[in-house]
């Protein structure tokens, strides 16, 4: 005998003001195994919460249904609230009577009660057959891998290794520094760059937590939360960092000449040598590619010169392998690609350069030691590569403005006779100090003219530059001479990240960056479980933003892997071993699992560390005797049946089955854009939509359902990849059926989703609305007939 | 003497119908100027490609007595460089087409005097009332 | 990170240049000298010498950087250079 206590909440007005909050309790109350039914008008307040903590032992609940939002917004607030008072946290169910009933369906408050009441129906009968489980716990460790050496990897790793944890860093180049070691001054303190990020580069491989691997890049990452089996490939450098005194000789020596990174290729180096002044390690490096060669050698002159004999060319990559529990990507940026705007003439005339050029050329003549003469006439073009949708970067990459503020300023400085002037569309000086630090810049001097530049033409002589731009604020357009073009260029994700991004299935943002969580609560944490971003892969971002970030993962990181455990989801298969006879099937779930948890050995087995929860399995068993917890086939069958109950003759109802990760977020979303749809829809959530056996589905129309929508997770962004063509045969077998049986094919669709697709929801729901409202019900004679 | 602008729903109307006709979302202008600078014919224009689009936003038909959008020679290279992938030479020719609609006469046959009307040659005649009559 | 760049202080920079000398009738044509020079200096000549074979000769002799693998490479002891002067680098080297 179970007794169920359920919760119809007003949610502020939200529910209240479109559905009859009063007429659903009512109709609770009449639903069998219901012995307490309440309204109120905000559920998830302390007071809401301590009402049902109390109403659990006054009446001695034990499951509790709650008709309110979306259990994707409050459902962890309420299954903590149930733990709290001694229940199990997954005998709670709720009703999404906000997102999926109040707010699309607001302007048909009739309708949308009657489908608030099937809801919390459908609810009811899930309760009713909810088990008591526990939370799996799995060990965790205190391993983080980071990945890329720049500010953000070196802040995070210095704030995990002084915590105590074991930290790998991981970085490509020869030095860990990033972008950061290569600028001259920061806004708006204009403090030296190299100066603040030495010590903290110094403070990395001082950290006896920290195991740092430069030249290095990630070859394979496998696994899951806790267990990430990590290899990576150590690129050799040639000379032993023990050994190497730094006497420079070596350089000499080298006959290859090669443009050099670190200044962008403004300078040369030789394919022997020290990446740059500040460098952790600090280490000389021999470039294999620029080398003449080493297999077979070519010329050793390096080698013959270097007295403490540091330098050895039977040298290999290395690989290793170790496993971390969580992982940090900060790979950083790249800048854009100048030569994409031609009419900028970036690469064509020698005097138009990028902002990380003049960084470095600002390092050099602070150093008394300049590259190039600037001459007195500079312009800086802003909006290089961003806010433009010719290059296909739509976005703002937020730091331009003020680093062209901050390099206009440091070349006016020092030669106040200098004419310097940025042309701008938007001057952006959002953050602390930046305001004050414009104003500055404006008072010295300096002119800002609100207009986009149209072109740049060089005189082939003086090698001067024309721009020609409107100077929007007045209508003139100007056409004016000058010594030297700066582009503001925009950001870009760094190269490396795609491979990354690939490896761990990371989804990404419209703008190509890395995607958060949740743009709002979660700003570091990925969809994955246990992996965190930090600094500019997630998104164009200054300094302090991305030290922020970094330190925020770290957090996050801690906080997963300070307790030694991690609570597993139970949403995971099981075997009815009683229904269970492999000599009869032929063990055909083995070949039903794609990730392979599932072995026989008398009966099914299944491997709970592996087994993700999706179902797929289950269709694969002709006895019926696989399952899944929470969502249990006996648990589908009646929330179906439950919510096509009192249909009307004519009336026409159809089913959602919505996966979690995606189309239930959408239709979620969807709701929250109060953007309405039919609201003859019911939709039921699903861990992944290959959970539904073809039985399910002819069960679900004989139950009364006129069409069925599958809404899955887009391939690519999957949890699940491999559970698309479970699904699509899944439904192939129902269409035969149904053509069989003279029933429409159309009725049942499957969608790919992606959580931004709005109005693609809308739009599929509708047609399946309208196809069926033309088509009419099935008639109870072929409905009978199904199975 | 400073003249006002007064923005109402009749303004409203303008920007809608121009942005109808010519298929491009005339809102989304961010007034950056690239239009202006890459205009072959800006030298001639009374107000510039940028400003034309300015005064669409706001509604102001007296955009419809400006040279500019007769002076368009649809080159493209304002919409191949608009950051926000407008299409400007289309705006103009919504301008255009609005205008000639209005049917307005700039030449009235009966006042050309008679002596004149004798030695003028038909073609001449023709033309210039195909030019000039709405 | 490849960059198309002319370095602005490559006028300040020497690296040394060599000078190759071929003793055209040791060689047997092997070939190997013109396969592993790094900076494609040597290509097959036209030529035959006494023994009927065609040795090498320098295509692109301002490209040299003395390295001395064509010597060390030599299974006859045909071919080596020797340091001639040193000059700026060149693009593409």
């Amino acid at each position: 005998m179970k007794r169920i206590g359920v919760y119809v909440c007003h949610c502020g007005g939200n529910i209240s003001e479109v559905v009859d909050v009063k007429e659903v309790a009512s109709f609770a109350e009449k639903l069998p195994d219901v012995v307490m039914v309440k309204d109120y008008t905000t559920m998830c307040s302390e007071v809401g919460q301590k009402m049902v903590a109390d109403d659990i032992k006054e009446h001695k609940l034990d499951r509790v249904v709650i008709a309110a939002c979306s259990p994707q917004f409050q459902g962890v607030t309420f299954m903590r609230t149930v733990e709290n008072a001694d229940l199990s946290p997954y005998v709670l169910e709720m009703a999404n009577i906000r997102e999926q009933c109040a707010w699309p369906h607001y302007d048909f408050p009739k309708d949308a009660t009657k489908k608030a009441k099937d809801l919390t129906n459908m609810a009811v009968a899930k309760a009713r057959l909810d088990e008591s489980l526990k939370k799996i716990m799995m060990p965790i460790g205190k391993r983080v891998l980071i990945i890329g050496g720049g500010i953000a990897g070196i802040q995070a790793s210095l704030d995990l290794g002084d915590a105590g944890f074991e930290v790998y860093l991981v970085e490509k180049e020869p030095s860990i520094g990033g972008k950061m070691k290569q600028l001259s001054r920061t806004f708006p303190t204009e403090d030296c760059a190299s100066c603040i990020l030495s010590p903290k580069m110094a403070d990395v491989p001082m950290n006896p937590n920290i195991h740092l691997y430069t030249y290095t890049e990630i070859k394979n990452i496998e696994g899951f939360l806790g267990n990430y089996e990590v290899t990576i490939e150590k690129k050799p450098t040639y000379v032993d960092p023990a050994k190497c005194t730094c006497c420079d000789k070596c350089v000499d020596v080298c006959p290859v000449v090669v443009p050099n990174e670190h200044d962008q290729g403004l300078t040369s180096r030789r394919a022997i040598y020290l990446p740059n002044s500040i460098a952790v390690p600090h280490s000389y490096v021999l470039d294999d590619e620029a080398c003449l060669g080493l297999f077979p050698l070519a010329c050793s002159k390096c080698r013959d010169v270097c007295e403490p004999g540091a330098i050895d060319y039977d040298l290999y990559p290395e690989e290793k392998k170790f496993t971390v529990d969580t992982i940090i990507v900060s790979t950083g940026y790249e800048i854009f690609d100048a030569t994409q705007k031609a009419v900028y003439g970036f690469g064509k005339y020698e005097n138009v350069i990028t902002a990380l050029d003049l960084e470095r050329m600002i390092v050099y003549a602070a150093e008394g030691n300049p590259l190039k003469n600037l001459g007195e006439r500079i312009a800086f073009i802003q909006c290089v590569g961003s806010r433009d949708e010719q290059v296909g970067n739509e976005y703002c990459s937020r730091i331009c403005c003020m680093y062209a503020t901050k390099l206009a300023s440091l070349l006016k400085h020092p030669h106040p006779e200098r004419d310097i002037y940025v042309f701008y569309t938007d001057l952006r000086a959002y953050g602390k100090g930046f305001e004050e630090y414009y104003k500055r810049a404006q008072n010295s001097g300096i002119k800002f003219i609100r207009g986009r530049v149209a072109e740049v033409f060089e005189d082939s002589r003086t090698k001067k530059l024309t721009l020609k731009v409107e100077d929007t604020l007045t209508r003139q357009i100007i056409e004016s001479e000058f010594d030297t073009v700066v582009l503001s260029v925009g950001l870009r994700p760094n190269g490396g990240t795609e491979k990354i991004a690939d490896m761990l299935k990371l989804a990404k943002s419209p703008d190509g960056f890395l995607q958060e969580a949740h743009p709002k609560f979660r700003p570091v944490d990925t969809l994955k479980d246990g992996i965190f971003l930090a600094g500019a892969v997630q998104g164009p971002k200054d300094i302090p933003d991305t030290v922020a970030q970094a330190s925020a993962a770290s957090a996050r990181a801690t906080r997963l892997m300070n307790q030694g455990e991690y609570a597993l989801d139970p949403v995971m298969a099981f075997v009815h071993e009683d229904r269970c006879d492999p000599a009869k099937c032929g063990s055909a779930c083995i070949e039903g699992c794609p990730l392979g948890a599932i072995s026989v050995n008398g009966v099914a087995k299944l491997n709970e560390a592996v087994c993700k929860g999706c179902g797929s399995c289950i269709a694969s068993c002709p006895a019926d005797a696989l399952d899944l917890h929470v969502y249990t086939n006996a648990q589908l069958l009646s929330e179906v049946e439950s919510v096509m109950q009192d249909k009307k003759k004519d009336e026409t109802r159809f089913l959602i089955f919505a996966d979690d990760t995606t189309a239930y977020r959408l239709s979620d979303n969807v709701g929250t854009a109060k953007m309405s749809y039919s609201v003859n829809s019911r939709i039921v959530r699903v861990p992944s939509c290959g959970r539904i056996t073809p039985k399910l589905m002819l069960q679900s129309f004989k139950a009364g359902a006129d069409g069925i929508l599958f809404g899955e997770s887009e391939e690519k962004s999957s949890p699940f990849p491999h559970v698309i063509s479970t699904i699509n045969s899944n439904i192939a077998k129902v269409k035969e059926t149904l053509k069989q049986k003279k029933v429409e094919e159309e009725r049942i669709r499957f969608v790919q989703f992606v959580t931004v697709m709005l109005v693609g929801f809308v739009n599929n729901v509708n047609d399946l609305a309208d196809f069926i409202k033309k088509a009419g019900p099935i008639p109870d004679k072929e409905r009978k007939a199904l199975i | 003497m400073r003249e006002k602008v007064v923005i109402t729903s009749k303004n409203v109307e303008f920007l809608d119908k121009v942005s109808e006709m010519s298929g491009q979302p005339i809102t989304r202008c961010d007034q950056c100027g690239v239009c202006s600078g890459s205009c072959p014919m800006v030298d001639e224009m009374d107000i510039t490609p940028s400003q034309m689009m300015r005064k669409v936003q706001l509604g102001q038909e007296e955009v419809l007595g400006t040279r500019a959008m007769w002076l368009c020679a649809s080159c493209f290279t304002c919409t191949v460089r608009c950051p926000r992938g407008l299409d400007l030479s289309k705006v103009a020719e919504a301008l255009r087409q609005i205008t000639l609609r209005k049917a307005v006469d700039h030449i009235d046959i009966r006042k050309i005097p008679d002596h004149e009307m004798k030695k003028l040659p038909q073609i001449a005649l023709i033309s210039s009332f195909r030019k000039f009559t709405g | 990170m490849s960059i198309n760049r002319v370095p602005l202080d490559i006028h300040k920079i020497k690296v040394p240049r060599g000078e190759v000398h071929i003793v055209k009738d040791r060689c047997k044509g092997c070939g190997f000298c013109i396969e592993y020079c790094p900076n494609d200096v040597l290509a097959l000549s036209e030529e035959y010498n006494t023994k009927g074979y065609h040795p090498p000769e320098v295509v692109k002799p301002e490209h040299c950087l003395n390295c001395g693998l064509c010597e060390l490479i030599c299974p006859d002891f045909a071919i080596w250079s020797t340091l001639k002067e040193e000059t700026e680098p060149i693009i593409g080297d």
